[in-house]
C-alpha cells in the first residue's frame, strides 16, 4: 500500500519555517524501511535539505522515529576561523566534526552509519535497488563500479528508485522495501549525470570530502509516495563501468550470484540463518547477470530489454529455477 | 574408541550448481562446499559416525571404493569440524 499523498512537502516549506522546525527537532524523514528525526541549527543544512529531500512529506508530528539525529554548529572561538558541524545521535558523537558547509554529507554519511549499525531485522545488501513492473532490479557492486551512476540514470529513465546504498530485503516477507535516500554521486559521476539529464534534481557539489567531490540526486515524487510498497525480487545485475568497453550482459553462475549478495552485504554475518535463507531465496528466484558498459544509454537499453523477459519469467507459474535443500 | 560426529540440527544448504552454500548455526559461518563435503553432511545427518563410516556408506551408494572416497573426503573432514558443520554425537565403542 502506498503512503497517502502528503498535503505539504519539504520543498514547499519556506526556508525560515524549515529552519524553525529543524531548530526544534521537528523534521521527520521517512525513508521507507526506517525513519529519522532531525534537529539542527545549520542554515546550510536547511537550505540543502529543502533541495535533496524536496519531495518528502512535511510531517507535523510523527508518532515514532527510529533514529534521533542532531547536526549542531560547533561553538567556541574555532567557529570564527573554521566553522564546523557535529553529528550526534542518542547523546553519542561517533564522528569528528565536518566543515560547517558540508553538513549535508555529514548527515547522509552519519545516517547511513546508523542504518548499517542498527537495522538488524532486514538484510542490508550493498546494492542499488529499483522497481519496474512490480519487480526489483538489484545492482550489487563494489565501490567504483558505477553502481550509483547507473542507479541514478535508471531513476531518471522511468525506473522507481528504492535505494542507492542499502538494498533493504525483509527475510520474513521475502520482499524489498525502499531505503529512499538521495543518491550520492561522486567525482566524475556528477558531471556524467548532469550531461545525461540536465534537468536532474541535483543538490550542490561538495568538494574535498573524504570521498572527493559529492553531490546528491533527489528522489522523485513517485518514488517518495510509494516508498512503503513492498517489491518482489526480479533479477540481479552486477554493473561494471569500463572506459570504451562495448556493452556485454553475461549470465552469472549461481555461486557467483550467492557470493555477490551475501558476502557484499552490510549485515549478512549478523543475520544468521535468516540472512542465509534470504540470500538463498534471492539466488533461487533471481537470475544473475554481469553488465559491462561504458555508455549509460546502452546499459539502460539492455536492462529495459532484459526486463521484458524478467517480467514474463516471474509471471510464469514455474518461476523457481533451483530448489533449496 | 573414536568419537562419532553428526551434522548439527539447523544446518542449511543450497545447491548452486557445481558447489553448495552451507550455513552452520553453531559458528554462524556460510561456506561454499563441493559435492563430497555435502555428501558427508547428508550421511551424518542420517546417522552419526566417523570418516570411515561415511566413506563405507558412500561406497555402498555408488561404484567407488571406500578407500578412494576416503582419500577424496579426508581434506574436507577437518574443515567441516572447524566450521561447526560437524559436532560430537557420543563416544561409540569400535566406531
Amino acid at each position: 500500500m502506498s503512503a497517502p499523498a502528503p498535503t505539504r512537502r519539504i520543498g514547499d516549506c519556506r526556508p525560515d519555517e524549515l529552519l524553525e522546525r529543524l531548530s526544534h527537532g521537528r523534521l521527520w524523514l521517512d525513508y521507507g524501511a526506517t525513519s529519522v528525526r532531525l534537529k539542527s541549527d545549520s542554515r546550510a543544512l536547511c537550505q540543502h535539505l529543502s533541495k535533496v529531500y524536496a519531495q518528502f512529506p512535511l510531517v507535523e508530528e510523527a508518532p515514532w522515529a527510529d533514529h534521533h539525529v542532531s547536526i549542531t554548529c560547533v561553538g567556541g572561538w574555532r567557529r570564527l576561523f573554521r566553522p564546523q558541524a557535529d553529528f550526534s545521535c542518542d547523546f553519542q558523537h561517533p564522528f569528528a566534526p565536518f566543515a560547517a558547509d558540508t553538513a549535508l554529507p555529514l548527515f547522509e554519511w552519519g545516517s547511513n552509519w546508523l542504518i548499517g549499525q542498527r537495522l538488524a531485522h532486514l538484510l542490508l545488501l550493498h546494492a542499488g535497488v529499483l522497481e519496474r513492473d512490480g519487480l526489483a532490479l538489484v545492482l550489487p557492486a563494489i565501490p567504483g563500479s558505477g553502481k550509483s551512476t547507473l542507479t541514478a540514470a535508471l531513476s531518471l529513465r522511468g525506473w522507481r528508485l528504492l535505494s542507492d546504498e542499502f538494498g533493504a530485503f525483509c527475510p520474513d516477507r521475502m520482499r524489498f522495501v525502499a531505503m529512499l535516500k538521495p543518491v550520492a554521486l561522486k567525482n566524475q559521476s556528477i558531471n556524467v549525470i548532469r550531461s545525461f539529464a540536465p534537468e536532474a534534481p541535483l543538490g550542490p557539489a561538495f568538494p574535498k570530502t573524504r570521498k572527493g567531490t559529492v553531490a546528491h540526486l533527489a528522489a522523485d515524487r513517485d518514488a517518495v509516495d510509494r516508498r512503503l510498497d513492498w517489491v518482489r525480487p526480479g533479477d540481479v545485475v552486477i554493473p561494471r563501468w569500463v572506459a570504451d568497453a562495448s556493452l556485454k550482459l553475461e549470465p552469472l553462475a549461481p555461486h557467483v550470484l550467492f557470493g555477490a549478495l551475501a558476502f557484499n552485504a552490510f549485515n549478512y554475518q549478523d543475520s544468521g540463518s535468516r540472512g542465509f535463507d534470504a540470500v538463498s531465496h534471492l539466488t533461487t528466484v533471481c537470475s544473475g547477470w554481469q553488465l559491462t558498459y561504458s555508455r549509460l544509454d546502452d546499459a539502460i537499453s539492455a536492462l529495459d530489454r532484459l526486463w521484458h523477459g524478467v517480467r514474463d519469467q516471474h509471471e510464469a507459474p514455474s518461476g523457481l529455477r533451483r530448489e533449496s535443500v | 574408541m573414536t568419537v562419532a560426529l553428526r551434522t548439527p540440527a539447523g544446518v542449511r544448504a543450497i545447491d548452486l550448481g557445481p558447489v553448495w552454500a552451507v550455513y552452520s548455526p553453531l559458528s554462524g559461518q556460510t561456506l561454499i562446499l563441493n559435492t563430497e563435503a555435502v555428501a558427508i553432511l547428508e550421511v551424518l545427518r542420517e546417522e552419526p559416525g566417523d570418516l570411515a563410516h561415511v566413506c563405507n556408506s558412500l561406497a555402498g551408494d555408488g561404484q567407488h571404493d571406500a578407500g578412494e572416497i576416503e582419500a577424496r573426503c579426508h581434506g574436507a573432514w577437518k574443515q567441516l569440524i572447524d566450521a561447526g558443520l560437524l559436532e560430537p554425537s557420543a563416544a561409540v565403542e569400535g566406531c
